[in-house]
């Protein structure tokens, strides 16, 4: 059984009630695409081998436009779709950040990020400046501090997507 | 500064339409290619990626490995995006719609016909 059929099967069990069709690529090692159409709202899901699941609310994407959201298995594509169909949610391509940006959403100074790591401010305040310079054992205990769980993903020569283990880098809380 | 998505759009739908109809489906193709490439590369800030899978804030052209089976149809070739499907007639037609379980029940969103002045879905 492919994932395209544990996709659909799993989809038709948690939405009795939806429309979920399946348009094939005339060459089947291209993207399939999983139309979902439940009450008002259809998410569409993109799936090609070895690439996982991309998952679009259908009003949200433009023309020409890749999927807005990826995961990498039926379980998260199957939640997800259940989630913005039922929920009203949105999907939205995650915005890249600045370390600076991060933490000033997070609404912390620099002073408090420096407290928590046991720094001066002006070590938070190079690091933000430049952190390319930065080795990434820093990075990771900065964003570790900040309470993010850093998750990291590599595309593997088969195009295989794998996700990496990393160490536990957040500072332990009294 | 990089202008929206939606008027991106509009720009190359306007550049589309203002070629001369295309003779045949490569030139169609073709016209769809540049003329989105070319909108991208001034207006969207987002460098051409190849290898774009997940959206990056760019728009791309179609993809041949994209084509999908249009009942009876059978001078006309479909082509799926995420939200849409671009069809394109043997005559250079070309047609964009909203994409549907029903791949013709979308709306429409762009048609031009071909130089013989048919449009893609005309009998």
């Amino acid at each position: 059984m492919t994932q395209i059929d544990h996709l659909t099967r799993r989809l038709h069990a948690k939405l009795p009630s939806a429309n979920v069709s399946v348009d094939k690529p005339l060459r089947s090692r291209s993207a399939w695409t999983v139309d979902v159409e439940h009450r008002d709202r259809a998410v569409t899901l993109v799936w090609r081998p070895y690439r996982g699941f991309g998952i679009s609310l259908r009003d949200d994407v433009s023309y020409g436009e890749g999927p807005l959201e990826v995961v990498s298995s039926v379980d998260d594509a199957v939640g997800r779709t259940v989630e913005l169909l039922g929920s009203r949610g949105e999907t939205r391509a995650t915005p890249a950040m600045s370390l600076a940006e991060l933490r000033e959403a997070l609404q912390l100074t620099q002073g408090d990020l420096a407290r928590r790591l046991g720094v001066s401010q002006s070590t938070i305040s190079e690091l933000e400046r430049d952190p390319i310079r930065s080795k990434l054992t820093t990075v990771l205990r900065v964003l570790g501090a900040l309470g993010a769980r850093v998750e990291v993903r590599a595309v593997l020569p088969d195009e295989r997507i794998v996700s990496l283990a990393l160490p536990d880098s957040a500072p332990h809380r009294k | 500064m990089p202008r929206p998505k939606a008027a991106r759009i509009a720009e190359f739908f306007r550049r589309l339409h203002a070629h001369p109809a295309a003779r045949d489906f490569q030139e169609a193709w073709r016209q769809i290619e540049t003329t989105l490439n070319q909108v991208e590369d001034e207006l969207s800030g987002v460098p051409f990626n190849p290898d774009a899978w997940r959206s990056d804030g760019r728009l791309y052209p179609p993809r041949l490995d994209s084509e999908r089976r249009l009942s009876g149809h059978p001078n006309v070739r479909r082509f799926r995006h995420v939200g849409h499907n671009t069809l394109i007639r043997e005559n250079g037609a070309i047609q964009i719609r909203v994409a549907n379980s029903e791949p013709l029940a979308g709306e429409v969103l762009f048609s031009k016909g071909g130089a013989d002045g048919r449009e893609v879905l005309d009998p």
